[in-house]
């Protein structure tokens, strides 16, 4: 019996020092990936050199090969600034025009504001993500498609979700994938709709100068801007995360 | 005594299942030397049957499919991480660090994975998932990508592209070898999605007019969400300064098709202009190898077009020869694909003479280039040669229709089915 008991405990103490060494090791493998090490200084874009053709024979990464440092790549976004200041590098004599939209959410009808009034205005993209009764999400898209004979048209895809939050994709009768009707998408729309999303191609006219490009809608609201006007390239991930290309 | 070692069995089990929690564990990131190899080994590896033998056969692809794979495989391989856009609006990346696969072997693992990639990537996640570089030979470089999205209507492209240039579907092409005179060599696949051979073609087909098209470069996980300016190499240059006619001939004594203004871009200057920024110390192409390299960019096409046609022809005698719905005339019918490779064989032409005529006699003159391919089985029995296409092509006699007979389609006979067409 005390034996038994010995053998019990040294059992116990082993399971409790290999939790402990999973955990350790657990945690370890959950941290973030080391950004990369100068990867920035070494490719100056612009520079116009040109490098000669790589050797034809690949070689293997080294075993040291280098893991990068806390010195890089932030996953913080950086070099943004406010849509007003963007706006003033691309077109300086438009600013005014931006007035009240600085430090204000943006929507379309404020774009306009400055690049003009819609000439255009056209959804390639519309992502709806439903809350089933049961918990579990599913996600409707709808893109444009082009077939074989150059012919435009609307495809369904449909996807449930993991517990990572990543897309399944589930089977869609091929009669349903073509520009489906409202009704053939009545029973994909099931269940409390939670986030839409929509991006638009758009182009705008502010005498005869026109402007063209995309915006993602998240549930009404302009999130993500791509337009070029005259030359030059607006670009927001946000509206006070934004860049003159 | 036994419910103790059990435990300790499931305990032991469930941590060195954490540990293993990816469909690859990475250990590097993708600094400049892994660009660098990643680009020597697209060069040297991935050849035209890396999805037919070897260690990757049997993973069937289109266009996006064989470019997302391409730079996957070479991530797991050398510990790299991976990442894409979803595809499905969550914001996030879909990675080698997702868990759903923990389940199966390593090799099991990994197919599972890229078959995943291959059923969530499209020509559009392509846009999103790269960007457009400056062009020069630090950028633009084995590996990279040549790609266009799908477009929307006529119309909206029209206007959107500033141009009255005319649609194109969605395509992507992986950058295999720049030559040292500017020439691009690059891989492709095709629609529908298949276990088949890659092709290889130098055709520049469309000229990049917005920023998720033309010649790019592939994000690297940590560069998701950084501004545009940080990228390495990102230049809008592709859309606005290359392909832009100066004048109204050029040093080379071309001139501008009908109808086209100093000032304008074009698809003929655009290429020109790649070439040159491309080019090692200032070669140039050779009429002879202009014309080479177009006849082996032809030879592929239409190997591949024969593949559609025969896949067409095969459907229809299963299905008691009876008129194709539309969605069927859409997958079996080939107008874009006939229509790039009539455009390659305008540009053969004008390699050979000043104003580049479909003529009879300027096919017959590369005659010996085009049919370096080979005969081409159209049927049992029944082979083409290259020229045989081109003298069809040049009469349009060629037939895009899926209803149509082999004949018609190779322009041997006319077109009799009086099925509808869409």
């Amino acid at each position: 019996m005390a034996a038994k008991r010995s053998y019990s405990k040294v059992i116990l103490t082993g399971i409790g020092l290999v939790a402990v060494l999973g955990f350790l090791n657990f945690t370890r493998s959950q941290s973030p990936a080391p950004a990369a090490s100068g990867t920035l200084a070494q490719l100056s874009p612009e520079n116009g050199a040109q490098s000669s053709s790589p050797s034809a024979t690949p070689q293997p990464l080294p075993k040291d090969f280098p893991v990068g440092n806390d010195e890089s790549f932030s996953h913080l976004p950086t070099g943004f600034s406010t849509m007003s200041d963007a706006v003033k590098q691309c077109w300086p004599k438009r600013s005014d025009a931006l007035g009240s939209l600085a430090d204000q959410a943006l929507d379309i009808n404020r774009l306009e504001h400055l690049f003009g009034p819609t000439s255009t205005r056209e959804s390639v993209e519309e992502i709806e993500h439903y809350r089933l009764a049961d918990g579990s999400e599913r996600r409707l898209v709808l893109s444009i498609e082009e077939g074989e004979d150059n012919k435009s048209q609307w495809q369904l895809r449909f996807f449930g979700v993991d517990a990572e939050g990543l897309p399944i994709p589930m089977p869609v009768p091929e009669s349903h994938v073509k520009n489906p009707s409202a009704a053939t998408l009545a029973p994909y729309r099931e269940g409390e709709r939670i986030r839409t999303l929509r991006r638009l191609a758009l182009v705008f006219n502010l005498n005869q100068l026109r402007s063209a490009g995309t915006v993602t809608e998240v549930d009404g609201r302009v999130e993500e801007i791509q337009i070029r006007s005259d030359g030059r390239l607006l670009h927001c991930a946000s509206f006070d995360r934004c860049e003159c290309l | 005594m036994k419910a103790l070692m059990k435990i300790a069995f499931i305990v032991t089990g469930a941590f060195a299942g954490q540990a293993e929690a990816q469909v690859w564990n990475e250990s590097g990131t993708w600094n400049q030397q892994a660009e660098d190899t990643y680009a020597q080994w697209v060069e040297s590896e991935v050849n035209e049957d890396f999805y037919l033998n070897g260690k990757w056969a049997g993973l069937a692809h289109d266009c996006a499919d064989a470019a997302y794979y391409t730079r996957a495989i070479f991530a797991y391989e050398n510990k790299l991480p991976f990442a894409m856009i979803d595809p499905s609006g969550s914001g996030k990346t879909i990675t080698n660090k997702m868990t759903r696969f923990n389940s199966q072997s390593e090799e099991k693992r990994i197919r599972s994975f890229l078959k995943y990639v291959a059923d969530l990537s499209s020509t559009k996640t392509i846009g999103r998932d790269t960007y457009p570089v400056i062009v020069n030979r630090t950028y633009v470089r084995p590996g990279g990508i040549w790609a266009r999205p799908t477009l929307m209507d006529r119309g909206l492209f029209d206007i959107l592209s500033g141009s009255a240039g005319t649609e194109l579907p969605g395509h992507a092409e992986i950058i295999k070898r720049v030559e040292p005179t500017g020439a691009i060599w690059k891989l492709e696949s095709t629609v529908p999605k298949a276990v088949r051979a890659l092709n290889l073609t130098a055709n520049m087909w469309f000229l990049p007019e917005n920023p998720e098209t033309g010649l790019r470069k592939w994000l690297t996980p940590e560069q998701y969400g950084l501004p545009f300016s940080q990228l390495p190499g990102y230049s809008l240059e592709q859309f606005k300064e290359l392909g832009v006619r100066v004048s109204t001939t050029t040093g080379e004594g071309s001139y501008p098709a009908s109808g086209q203004t100093t000032g304008a871009r074009t698809l003929d200057q655009y290429k020109t202009d790649i070439s040159k920024r491309l080019a090692m110390n200032g070669q140039t192409e050779s009429p002879q190898d202009s014309v080479r390299r177009i006849a082996k960019s032809l030879c592929g096409s239409i190997r591949l077009r024969n593949e559609a046609v025969q896949k067409a022809i095969a459907f229809k005698a299963k299905n008691g020869s009876r008129c194709l719905s539309a969605s069927e005339y859409d997958q079996y019918s080939t107008p874009s694909r006939d229509k790039r490779a009539r455009e390659l064989l305008k540009e053969a032409m004008s390699a050979i003479s000043t104003f580049g005529w479909l003529s009879e006699s300027n096919i017959k003159e590369i005659s010996d280039e085009l049919n370096a391919c080979g005969p081409i089985e159209i049927a049992a029995g029944q082979t083409v040669t290259l020229t045989d296409w081109a003298l069809a092509a040049a009469d349009d006699r060629l037939s895009s229709d899926p209803n149509q007979s082999v004949g018609a389609r190779w322009g041997l006979e006319k077109a009799q089915s009086t099925c509808p067409t869409f």
